[in-house]
């Protein structure tokens, strides 16, 4: 079943904003665990039409679907300037693409419709590439310095010369919410990432105070317990 | 790390071009990108094509694709997207295109001006043409040609034909930047056997060492061909590139040498190509 899900590398000229483009063909009967990442994507849910899925700040389920579904990942702080409003205005929604675009795009349900399934991804991804959007170079350098394990917000907006306060505008405008759960978001990252199974081993590594605290973030995160997580997490591109 | 680079900048004041004197202040000290454009103007033509052996293997004064796609491939490289000089190379290399969307490899006024033997003018069209559409979808500039071409290029690859030599190089340039991910993966998936077991392939025709090497193939992490190579064959291919540092400092390219002009010219650009793939690969401080 995990062959159904696909990553492609994202074409020269976007990779400052694309993470990946995605596919998955297989026809979900089970509700789907969706949790934080730090990125927005524009998904094409087949029959529901085209939408832009913000940035999670917590856990979410999502219904099973009746047709296969193909998007495209903004990386963190690529969204706000790709959808031409700030990223906060979807957090921890979806909304439809032409809310956000108008209709000044020739990406529309009716031509992702009509088009090919194997031509989507590429319609998607030559709307983004028209957008010619540049993230934003502060919120870019915050997110790396963020997902170092020592990371402290205060500190990473006094390295970056500006006010805690700036960083966290600058932030929720091209990603959807604020330094302080970006920096959650990548510490659970970090956490998938680091495999191994001593769970106090990995706790530490990925930069949590303690077991309790990994346990409490994860939580709040996922909505899971950190061994019920981890047992099925897989590392997405952002 | 043993990448010298203060003498890789001591051979490009000794030996290169202006030009390659303002890409590498860009590329190691972020210098500003207008006295590299001021340098690349200087082989424009009023029809908004690039020649004076810009391209050093095509040495007329006359646009050629083989120089407007040196002078996309040095603007990109400096993430220059929205000077006018790419939308008018744009319009250019749309306006010597043939009928099939394809575009010659050297144009007719290369006649009676010095070039090398592999570049003879002809009316079919080449491979520089997945080069153009690779580097032209990269800069989003040339909507109405870059359809035509990318269909030839689609043809070319998805016919029963199989590609080699530097055709394989500029079809992966293509496939890398045309926004097509699925049939992208699948065309790319088809030229690996075209590869050797070190990711190589031996140029035929050319010189007795001349191969082209996962980094020609793919110069920077993240790129979609990277799922040609494995990690070893990367590393490989970046410690050669490491060691091909010569004793003055610069690089040097294996292709026949037919001109002492050329052959330093092409040393100038070896050299800030290789230090661009190498800090992209982080072999490089930065």
């Amino acid at each position: 079943m995990a062959a159904s899900y696909r990553e492609y590398a994202s074409p020269r000229g976007l990779e400052d904003v694309v993470g990946c483009l995605w596919e998955n063909d297989w026809v979900r009967l089970e509700p789907q665990r969706v949790v934080p990442d730090g990125c927005v994507d524009l998904v094409w849910f087949g029959s529901s039409g085209l939408k832009v899925v913000g940035a999670d700040t917590g856990p979410h389920v999502v219904e099973p679907l009746g047709s296969p579904t193909a998007g495209i990942r903004l990386r963190p702080g690529a969204a706000g300037a790709v959808l031409g409003i700030p990223a906060s205005e979807v957090r921890d929604q979806q909304v439809d693409l032409s809310l956000v675009w108008g209709s000044g795009t020739d990406l529309t349900p009716d031509v992702m419709s009509a088009a090919a399934p194997s031509r989507r991804l590429g319609l998607l991804a030559r709307a983004v590439l028209r957008r010619r959007a540049t993230p934003d170079p502060l919120v870019v350098a915050a997110a790396r310095a963020l997902a170092r394990p020592d990371a402290r917000v205060g500190r990473v907006a006094d390295d970056l010369g500006v006010s805690e306060r700036q960083l966290r505008r600058r932030t929720t405008d091209a990603i959807g919410y604020g330094p302080k759960t970006l920096a959650r978001v990548a510490r659970l990252r970090r956490l998938i990432a680091l495999g191994g199974d001593e769970l106090a081993v990995r706790a530490v590594l990925a930069g949590y105070a303690s077991q309790a605290h990994m346990t409490e973030e994860v939580g709040r995160l996922t909505g899971l317990t950190p061994v019920r997580f981890l047992k099925d997490a897989r590392l997405t591109a952002a | 790390m043993n990448i010298d680079i203060d003498a890789a900048r001591q051979f490009i004041h000794a030996n290169g071009r202006v030009l390659e004197r303002h890409r590498l202040a860009t590329l190691l000290d972020g210098a500003p990108t207008e006295p590299l454009l001021t340098a690349l103007r200087a082989y424009r033509n009023p029809d908004g094509g690039f020649g004076h052996a810009l391209e050093p293997d095509v040495r007329c004064p006359g646009s050629q694709p083989a120089a407007t796609l040196q002078a996309l491939e040095v603007m990109l490289e400096a993430g220059v997207t929205d000077d006018p000089m790419l939308d008018d190379a744009a319009r250019w290399v749309a306006a010597v295109a043939l009928a099939d969307g394809g575009v010659p490899t050297v144009l007719p006024s290369a006649d009676g001006h010095p070039r090398a033997p592999w570049m003879e003018p002809g009316d079919v069209s080449g491979f520089l043409t997945f080069a153009l559409a690779g580097k032209l979808w990269q800069a989003g500039v040339g909507k109405g040609w870059l359809d035509a071409a990318s269909e030839w290029c689609w043809r070319e690859l998805e016919g029963e034909e199989p590609a080699g030599g530097y055709t394989v190089k500029f079809a992966i340039d293509f496939l890398d930047a045309v926004p097509d991910p699925p049939r992208a993966a699948a065309a790319l998936e088809r030229l690996r056997p075209a590869l050797d077991a070190d990711g190589c392939l031996d140029v035929p025709g050319g010189t007795e060492n001349e191969r082209l090497t996962p980094l020609d193939f793919s110069p920077h992490p993240g790129l979609p061909s990277r799922a040609l190579f494995t990690d070893a064959q990367i590393r490989a291919d970046l410690d050669r590139l490491e060691a091909g540092q010569r004793e003055d400092g610069g690089w040097t390219v294996e292709y026949l040498q037919w001109s002492p002009g050329a052959a330093l010219d092409w040393r100038g650009i070896a050299t800030v190509l290789a230090l661009g793939v190498l800090r992209a690969n982080g072999r490089l401080a930065s």
